[in-house]
């Protein structure tokens, strides 16, 4: 395309994308509708399909089966303690590298990432091997009647492992760019530990964190390969929510596995929403703490 | 409440930030901590609030009136501090961030509401923010935001206020503007104050004694007419303003710059050591014919008369360049046209030993 340099518009870069033949623009458009459809719209209705096809009855009865409903209590269950834990560990965890320069402080870095970078199936094995009756400690758990594997603690800490690096991963690149000065003026003000934890820390990433917190939580809930490892699949007692689809799919259940699959669906929907309004928040302060430095120096 | 510091040192890692540095802030007094960037201004201020820890040292100590506060943690050091960014809690509005001092007291001496609330209307007033207590940091212009940050530190009835650049991070309109406002201010408040900055026109506009500071060390204190008058270093003088300089030597007890002689450094000079010749640019005058005394010959190179003085750009017979001010009466009296052939002759001279390189 030959173009004098007066024509040339300011943003010449989206212009001449705009400028290119209908044809093109048309085709891309259609390969990315034809993708997102294939991959994940028709999955996600397939799913609802699947699971309202002999009607609304027959799917509402399936979460009052026990099982599933045990399912579903645990699921609750392990996710009421293990987001709460990663909260305060990915705190503190993003506290420590945030503020200070320490020996070691790669090494952090790289274990909080280390649930990423390891397989889900690998994570539970290292329990099994730990928890185990054959692993490290298995016989002094056995010898103290305390089972972890085959049992509640050990997908709560399986749970845990694969959760760990959500909130401090999200926090540290945002306390990074807020600074320490604030927490000083506090202290030079007075403030006591807790008092700029509460007062100054925490509201300044509070956007951040609920953000991580929601990716947490939905990682906690659909966590299906290291709890696989670890929970034995006991029925009404070990069975987390996904692990109960697969169960009751391998029964050839459709209708039930679909139905407890939704459930899912579902909470990856309003996820999905969430994750959306606040990023849009935290995007905002970051301009916002942006913007106050940019005008505070010439 | 005087600030007294003595023997302090701050080294960070092979670094010496500090050595042993003793100074003396008088009670109720404006005074400017003046250098350049890597004087230890800045960690000499943090070392004061309690914000950098000293090098422990023998006889290292840091008093508020008589009271060694070394010990003592910075929470409790009751010193208002205003950063260079300002660090406004961006989450609280300016009512609570003025507040914020008072309301982290303990319960035993925290002021009830209705003070608190005084308090913060009292100090919106004296800092001229009335109406915007509802705002947030990010809506306020960058002079709001240092009065705010102002305000805050002044609502713990601080002992020492300290202010790290103060002006910095204005542009130079509003800088103006705000440093006459500061000085009437303290005026007004009179808590003693150390301001830090790294602008001479700033300290000797502002301060009520100054204190030069460079790689670590104190070069000079005094009043700004003591500093800008009678520089006790060539560091002093050459950082409190424009300069020309001239090398020349000691010869029997004077200290010789080609046609110019003048009265030798104070110290142990011998016969033919180097010396330095510092004149500021309105300490030179231009003569059309060469005096009794000694003067330098030179060209006129070049003529600047839009603003407040003449400005003269001089080259000598040697050819080294000099800048020289006149007044604009002195200038029509003289005629000067570039090219032409002049004298400069020193009215007000300083000569130093050659010690300090620039």
């Amino acid at each position: 395309m030959k173009r004098t340099p007066t024509d040339m518009p300011p943003v010449a870069a989206t212009h001449v994308r705009e400028n290119d033949p209908r044809w093109v623009r048309a085709t891309l458009i259609a390969i990315t509708v034809l993708f997102l459809g294939i991959f994940l719209a028709l999955p996600l209705a397939s799913i609802f399909t699947e699971a309202l096809r002999k009607g609304i009855g027959v799917y509402l009865a399936s979460f009052r089966q026990p099982d599933a409903y045990a399912a579903i209590r645990l699921t609750l269950l392990v996710s009421a303690i293990a987001v709460p834990l990663n909260v305060v560990f990915g705190l503190a965890a993003a506290w420590a590298i945030a503020r200070f320069r320490f020996c070691g402080r790669n090494v952090l870095l790289t274990l909080i990432d280390l649930p990423f970078a390891v397989s889900p199936v690998i994570s539970g094995l290292i329990y099994v091997l730990l928890f185990g009756l054959h692993g490290w400690l298995g016989p002094w758990l056995n010898e103290h009647d305390l089972q972890v594997i085959f049992a509640v603690p050990g997908i709560v800490l399986a749970t845990l492992f694969v959760t760990f690096p959500f909130v401090a991963r999200e926090l540290i690149p945002l306390m990074e760019e807020q600074g320490s000065e604030e927490e000083l003026a506090a202290r030079v003000l007075g403030a006591s530990g807790w008092q700029i934890f509460w007062r100054i820390t925490l509201p300044n990433v509070r956007w951040g964190l609920l953000y991580g917190v929601i990716l947490c939580n939905a990682r906690a809930m659909g966590e299906f390969g290291a709890v696989s490892v670890v929970s034995g699949h006991i029925r009404g007692l070990t069975n987390t929510v996904p692990l109960h689809v697969e169960i009751l799919y391998n029964e050839y259940n459709f209708v039930a596995a679909f139905a407890v699959a939704s459930l899912l669906a579902l909470l990856a929907l309003v996820t999905l929403g969430l994750k959306t309004a606040v990023e849009w928040k935290v995007r905002r302060d970051r301009a916002e703490s942006a913007a106050s430095r940019e005008g505070s120096t010439p | 409440m005087s600030i007294e510091i003595r023997k302090i040192s701050k080294t960070f890692g092979t670094f010496a930030a500090l050595r042993n540095i003793n100074l003396v802030v008088p009670d109720g007094q404006l005074t400017a901590l003046l250098g350049p960037s890597g004087s230890g201004k800045t960690t000499l201020l943090r070392i004061i609030a309690g914000l950098e820890t000293p090098d422990a040292t023998d006889g290292a100590e840091i008093r508020f009136a008589q009271q060694n506060v070394a010990g003592i943690d910075v929470r409790d050091r009751r010193v208002g501090f205003v950063f260079q960014h300002y660090a406004l809690f961006r989450q609280l509005n300016v009512f609570e961030n003025i507040a914020f001092g008072l309301r982290v007291r303990p319960r035993q001496t925290r002021p009830p509401e209705a003070v608190i609330r005084g308090k913060v209307k009292d100090l919106l007033k004296l800092v001229q923010l009335e109406g915007l207590e509802g705002r947030y940091p990010a809506q306020l212009s960058g002079g709001q935001r240092q009065r705010v940050a102002l305000a805050r530190a002044l609502a713990i009835e601080p002992k020492v206020l300290l202010l790290d650049e103060p002006f910095g991070a204005l542009d130079a309109r509003v800088r103006q503007d705000l440093r006459r406002w500061l000085r009437r201010l303290h005026d007004e408040i009179h808590v003693t104050s150390l301001f830090v900055t790294h602008d001479q026109e700033e300290a000797l506009e502002v301060a009520d004694r100054i204190v030069v500071m460079n790689q670590g060390q104190i070069e000079q204190e005094g009043s700004p007419d003591e500093v800008f008058h009678s520089p006790a270093s060539a560091f002093v003088m050459n950082f409190l303003g424009n300069v020309n300089l001239f090398h020349g030597r000691v010869e029997e007890g004077k200290a010789v710059f080609g046609p110019l002689v003048m009265e030798a450094p104070a110290g142990p000079l011998s016969h033919g050591s180097p010396a330095r010749l510092f004149v500021r640019p309105f300490d030179l005058d231009i003569q059309l014919q060469a005096g009794a005394d000694g003067a330098l010959a030179g060209r006129v190179t070049r003529l600047q008369s839009a603003g407040p003085v003449v400005k003269v750009d001089v080259t000598t017979a040697e050819g080294q360049p000099m800048h020289v001010e006149l007044s604009h009466e002195r200038a029509r009296q003289l005629q000067l046209a570039v090219a032409q052939a002049i004298f400069v002759v020193p009215r007000t001279a300083h000569v130093f030993a050659d010690d300090y390189a620039i």
